[in-house]
């Protein structure tokens, strides 16, 4: 499976098991998020930590989700980025949209 | 694949399952080029330079394409060149959809194109079959919901020096050239 889900603590805690994120993937991702319903609204934690390298059309399924998240009165956060993929969320800006936290602990935090 | 000391050739098909091999086959090939090499932040660039060109390739090019990177004494230029799909824009001021050659607009002439929703990046026109792409200005998105979906080129322009496209009308082919500068 190319991405797994479980709620802790209130919020669902997706791992995207992905070395490559990129075109090949962007539009599955954009509709598993969509269909993320365990918790409402919304809290979604995505631990990226797997991700060696990163595309811009999969950056663009993640504000897809973050557009749907925000617009249900929910919150999205984004976990264990390597340099490589910090490197896109900045040139893009997109480090001012996400929260970006550094692990799950601190995602949690951010969250509740 | 082709290379000498100075230039590689990659044939890059119409569909991609991992962009791995690619970009370790590019990096490798720049891995004597000193100013890159030991610059971290400008090798990650670099990386997604390619990653973003053979994502083009695979989107819009609908045909095989090649990417060339040739190594000069102070620079890294990058090509992506094919036959598929000709590159066309929307003028955001007028609506109008412009493709290649530009024979509505004059040189010089500096307008924002417009490339999917809200994703927008400020082009030059050089002569009708080249424009340059612009650094876009920092910008802060109040609106989540009105955000672009799309990042590709300005992802490019933001890493490189320079960002080209070339229309070649006599064999109708596409180039997108990225040239880093040290």
């Amino acid at each position: 499976m190319n991405y797994s889900k479980e709620v802790i603590d209130g919020t669902v805690y997706v791992t995207i098991n992905l070395s490559e994120a990129s075109l090949n993937q962007s539009e599955d991702f954009k509709k598993f998020l969509y269909d993320i319903d365990e918790v409402h609204p919304p809290k979604i934690i995505l631990d990226l930590g797997k991700i060696e390298y990163m595309d811009s059309s999969f950056i663009g399924a993640l504000v897809g989700g973050l557009k749907n998240v925000l617009s249900k009165g929910g919150e999205m956060a984004l976990i264990n980025i390597n340099s490589d993929v910090m490197s896109l969320f900045e040139l893009t800006r997109l480090d001012k949209v996400f929260k970006i936290c550094d692990n799950k602990e601190d995602a949690l935090q951010q969250l509740n | 694949m082709a290379s000498n000391a100075k230039k590689l050739t990659l044939e890059i098909p119409v569909h991609i399952s991992s962009y791995k091999m690619f970009i370790e086959t590019c990096c490798n090939f720049v891995s004597g080029f000193e100013p890159l090499a030991t610059d971290f932040k400008r090798l990650s660039k670099f990386k997604l330079v390619i990653m973003e060109l053979l994502t083009n390739a695979m989107k819009h090019s609908r045909a095989v394409s090649f990417i060339e990177l040739e190594i000069g004494s102070r620079e890294i230029i990058i090509k992506k060149i094919d036959s598929g799909n000709l590159f066309t824009f929307t003028d955001d001021a007028t609506g109008i959809l412009h493709g290649f050659p530009l024979t509505a607009i004059a040189p010089s002439t500096r307008l924002c194109a417009l490339l999917g929703n809200n994703y927008k990046l400020d082009v030059l026109v050089k002569n009708e079959n080249v424009i340059e792409f612009l650094e876009p200005a920092a910008v802060d998105y109040d609106d989540v919901q009105l955000m672009p979906e799309n990042f590709g080129l300005m992802v490019i322009r933001q890493c490189a020096s320079s960002f080209h496209y070339y229309f070649n009308s006599h064999e109708g082919k596409n180039a997108f050239e990225v040239i880093f500068k040290f």
